[in-house]
């Protein structure tokens, strides 16, 4: 089973993305921050990281910075979770090491398939 | 896929109540002249937040009005505006509507106000002002565009379904894709066979790996992307879907786009190879020789330089680091290539379908097709339904949010309690558990010797204290810091000292002092109305502070903290004091004293708890100090608590008010009376005492006093109230017990003290009927219940109260 991480300060939005994958058969771990979260992706391997990019205690341009100078996260798709899609944003997270993103509003059909492009 | 959002919504509404409480207090203590990044950074982000959760939620309104406040704040986090006071006002009004909306939307109806309209457009007004005008222009742009995406994906839906049933794909275009990767596209996570996949799902497709410079196996490096494709498709979706596809890496890759003319023949070479590999399930003999085929055809391309084959092949190659690309070209054969994968099939039924309609001579293909279409009818979860049904289901999701709001607005109480406090919970619970498994055994045994006996009082000990342990681990969880109630008088000072025109600083002191939810929620609109005194009535205007010597700036303390099983709350400012002279005319006025009583400044001002006292010359939309402030006292009466009044001339104005911790348990007093027996609130007690008879007076009206130290402290016979019959008829044979009574003293007499003990408050209301004197009832240990004594309205009961009768 492929392992997501969901990263997202927001309860009700964490929750959505969780239940989401889950239905869709995935393993899910959640995180509220980034922080949280690069503790949680140094413990596990997880095959796809979705993050939002405003948090508190650690953005999510810093956690895909920080995963991305991990070995084990390299080729690891990570995904950006955002309302933000103007062009600096994305260059923004490219830069770090984004996959793509996934622009908010989204629904759960869109998240689904967004996984299923960068998992197979 | 079928999910229900609504099911996440009563969580998204308590998130940004959070949200905004947060922005709430953020903007109050904002300093515009030295802005902290941090603080806008938070404000950005609950909104932020709640823009995202409500549009995802689909709670369009407060989408749009939070993106307004959300560009706002983007500008000001990242300098390129100034945040004014006016932006500070606008935010904080948008909180009010906000919170508004939540709520509305939580009781399941909608918000409406006109004042939603003028702040939004005060919002779009100042955003339109330079220098945000070419990034607002920007952003109209990318929504346009956002849109116009959704309409091309709609259009493309529809089209597609019309194409599908035409069964003619005349209008679908060819279109050549060179794909050349930046050497870096793999360290980002992008893999080309995602991109590869997503367009074979648009059309007929085929793939060429292109000539490279391949580095040789020494030279390999794994993370460099090192290969470039040509990618033919023939599609009905318009450019920018095709760009989609390739969104995320368009800056790092050269994508070239070119529109080929239909070529039939052509054509046919290019699609056969890919359906020849699904369609193995089918026909095998056929796809077989097809497979061959391609194999000949590639090896004979890849002598003159330039292979062809299959995409996944290419990228397994790639990543496989094989040198000898010819030599691994047989395996593209191998069912192995994920395009085989049943999933792969399923996942493109739309260019299954799509084929069957231009190769209809192909008869293995449209065996296939069929085969497909049973399978797509089956699988619900195809993107290609999923997609065409958006809309339905964007409905169907409203309609249910709002069945799923109902349903919770009916329990709309909740608590959010500490991890820890359950944790601990359920670790009593667990001892109790264990304890209770230990006396279990103890009562099994059909005798019982000394050292079981012994055995059993140890375990019924512990059984107590396990107890005792989880009726405090359950008051805990209902314990809420006081904060919760002083978390708004920020905001009221900040709008009515705005109002008023006053400057005034409001303190803290002992936020963190835990009180239990019940009594917190009964307490808050006391505080309200005594906050919004001090500032209207106590504080005076800048210009008379500096008049008299006093600082412009007034203050207001809130100070909470325990003392003993009760909670003292204080307010106090540093403004004019009551006028007393006043007070004292106008009780006169009202014949509540007369012009010859000579009564202390203290006891004075405690008239104005008296009901429909003012002493305000007309009511002002913030009330007087005086009005209400019956009603203010009867609160805090009827939560078991007192409130007192300390005023100096010019100094200020102190309330103290005193509150039991919680309403659920008492410390409570038990004493018996004849053969009953009650419970009097410890809170409520000064002493208890036997007294003598030269020390009982008999006033007018049958009253009679305690003299005491003094004072003349009037004696209530509780026998005499509730008709018992007692042991002790003369206060001189019995005990008299000196209580609290609105911060009068009263003696009750009483046969004999009992033990003291916590009690469990049960509503008499609730189970029976109200009872005058009486507050609420309680089950002892033998079973019997007792009665708990309300001193004031036992007081009135026997004609003591608050008048001049016992003033004087």
């Amino acid at each position: 089973m492929k392992k997501i991480l969901a990263v997202d300060d927001s309860t009700s939005m964490r929750q959505m993305v969780s239940f989401t994958l889950k239905t869709a058969g995935y393993e899910v771990a959640e995180a509220a921050d980034g922080q949280e979260a690069l503790l949680l992706a140094k413990a596990n391997q997880f095959d796809l990281v979705i993050s939002d990019i405003n948090m508190p205690v650690m953005d999510g341009i810093t956690l895909i910075k920080e995963l991305r100078a991990l070995d084990a996260y390299k080729f690891v798709p990570l995904l950006m979770l955002t309302t933000e899609s103007s062009p600096e944003k994305k260059q923004e997270g490219r830069a770090a090491g984004a996959t793509g993103w996934i622009v908010k509003p989204f629904n759960p059909d869109q998240l689904l398939a967004t996984a299923r492009k960068v998992l197979g | 896929m079928d999910i229900d959002l609504s099911q996440f919504s009563q969580v998204f509404f308590e998130e940004s109540l959070e949200g905004l409480d947060i922005m709430e207090s953020e903007l109050l203590e904002i300093n515009i002249d030295n802005l902290n990044h941090e603080s806008i950074n938070t404000i950005f982000r609950a909104a932020h937040s709640i823009k995202g959760g409500s549009a995802t939620f689909g709670f369009n309104q407060v989408a749009n009005f939070t993106h307004l406040l959300e560009t706002l704040l983007d500008d000001i986090r990242d300098g390129k505006r100034q945040l004014s006071a006016l932006h500070v006002d606008m935010l904080l009004q948008s909180v009010d509507i906000l919170r508004a909306m939540i709520d509305a939307l939580m009781n399941d109806s909608e918000y409406q106000s006109e004042q939603l309209q003028s702040l939004s457009a005060q919002f779009e007004q100042q955003l339109a002002q330079q220098p945000t005008s070419e990034q607002s222009e920007q952003l109209l742009e990318a929504n346009t565009q956002e849109s116009e995406a959704q309409e091309t994906n709609t259009q493309e839906t529809s089209t597609e379904e019309k194409a599908q049933l035409d069964a003619a794909d005349t209008q679908a275009t060819l279109w050549q894709i060179r794909f050349v990767p930046g050497v870096d596209i793999l360290r980002c996570g992008n893999d080309p066979s995602y991109m590869f996949t997503e367009l074979q799902q648009l059309g007929k497709y085929h793939i060429k790996l292109n000539d490279v410079s391949y580095p040789g196996f020494d030279d390999f490096d794994p993370e460099v992307c090192s290969l470039q494709w040509t990618i033919t498709l023939l599609t009905d979706s318009p450019l920018d879907r095709l760009k989609e596809v390739f969104e995320w890496v368009e800056d790092e890759c050269q994508l070239d786009y070119l529109t080929l003319e239909r070529n039939p023949e052509q054509e046919a070479t290019w699609f056969s190879q890919q359906p020849s590999q699904t369609a193995e399930a089918n026909n095998n003999d056929q796809a077989t020789e097809q497979l061959d085929l391609g194999a000949t055809e590639t090896s004979n391309a890849n002598t003159d330089g330039i292979a062809e084959f299959d995409f996944s092949q290419a990228v397994a190659e790639a990543f496989n680091f094989d040198d000898e690309i010819t030599s691994s070209l047989n395996d593209a054969i191998e069912p192995s290539a994920p395009i085989k994968e049943p999933s792969a099939k399923l996942s493109k039924p739309s260019a299954q379908q799509e084929q069957a309609s231009t190769a209809p001579a192909n008869n293995s293909l449209l065996a296939e097709v069929a085969d497909l279409t049973v399978i797509q009818a089956i699988d619900a979860d195809n993107p290609t339904q999923a997609t065409s049904t958006n809309d339905g289901a964007a409905k169907q999701t409203s309609t249910a949010t709002k069945q799923a709001v109902t349903k919770t607005s009916e329990s709309s109480s909740t608590i959010r309690v500490g991890i820890n406090k359950v944790d601990q919970l359920i670790n009593m619970v667990g001892e109790l558990i264990i304890t209770q498994a230990m006396l279990g055994q103890i009562g099994q045994q059909e005798t019982i010797d000394d050292d079981m006996m012994l055995d059993l009082r140890m375990g019924l000990e512990q059984l107590s204290n396990h107890t005792r342990e989880l009726q405090e681990s359950v008051m805990k969880i209902r314990m809420l810091p006081i904060s919760f109630a002083f978390n708004r008088f920020p905001r009221l000072i900040h709008d009515i000292s705005k109002q008023l025109g006053k400057k005034v600083d409001l303190v803290f002191n002992g936020e963190e002092t835990e009180l239990d939810k019940t009594v917190m929620e009964k307490i808050v609109d006391p505080l309200v109305h005594l906050v919004r005194n001090a500032l209207d009535h106590g504080i005076e205007m800048p210009e008379v502070r500096r008049a008299q010597g006093k600082s412009e700036m007034g203050t207001i303390s809130l100070n909470a903290y325990h003392r003993g099983g009760a909670i003292i709350i204080e307010i106090i400012d540093d403004g004019a004091g009551l006028n007393t002279k006043k007070i004292r005319a106008i009780a006169e006025q009202k014949q509540l004293i007369s012009a010859s009583d000579n009564l202390a400044d203290d006891e004075i001002n405690q008239l104005i708890f008296h009901p429909g006292f003012t002493t305000a010359d007309e009511v002002s939309d913030l009330s007087g100090r005086g009005v209400g402030m019956d009603v203010v006292k009867r609160n805090i009466t009827d939560l078991n608590g007192t409130i007192n009044l300390q005023s100096q001339s010019g100094q200020g104005c102190k309330i103290t008010i005193n509150l039991p911790l919680t309403l659920a348990i008492l410390d409570g007093q038990l004493v018996r009376i004849g053969e009953h027996i009650y419970v009097v609130p410890l809170v409520a007690i000064h002493e208890s005492l036997q007294v003598t008879a030269n020390q009982v007076n008999q006033l007018g009206n049958n009253q009679e006093v305690i003299h005491l130290r003094e004072e003349f402290i009037p004696l209530v016979r509780i026998y005499q109230q509730f008709n018992h019959a007692p042991d002790a008829k003369q206060p001189q044979d019995g005990i008299v017990m000196i209580v609290d009574n609105n911060d009068k003293k009263v003696g009750l007499l009483v046969d004999e003290l009992l033990s003291q003990q916590q009690v469990v408050i049960k509503n008499l209301e609730d189970n029976y009927t109200k009872i005058a004197g009486v507050s609420g009832a309680t089950i002892l240990g033998d079973g019997t219940v007792a009665l708990i004594i309300d001193v004031n309205s036992l007081a009135q009961l026997a004609g003591i109260g608050v008048n001049k009768d016992h003033a004087a």
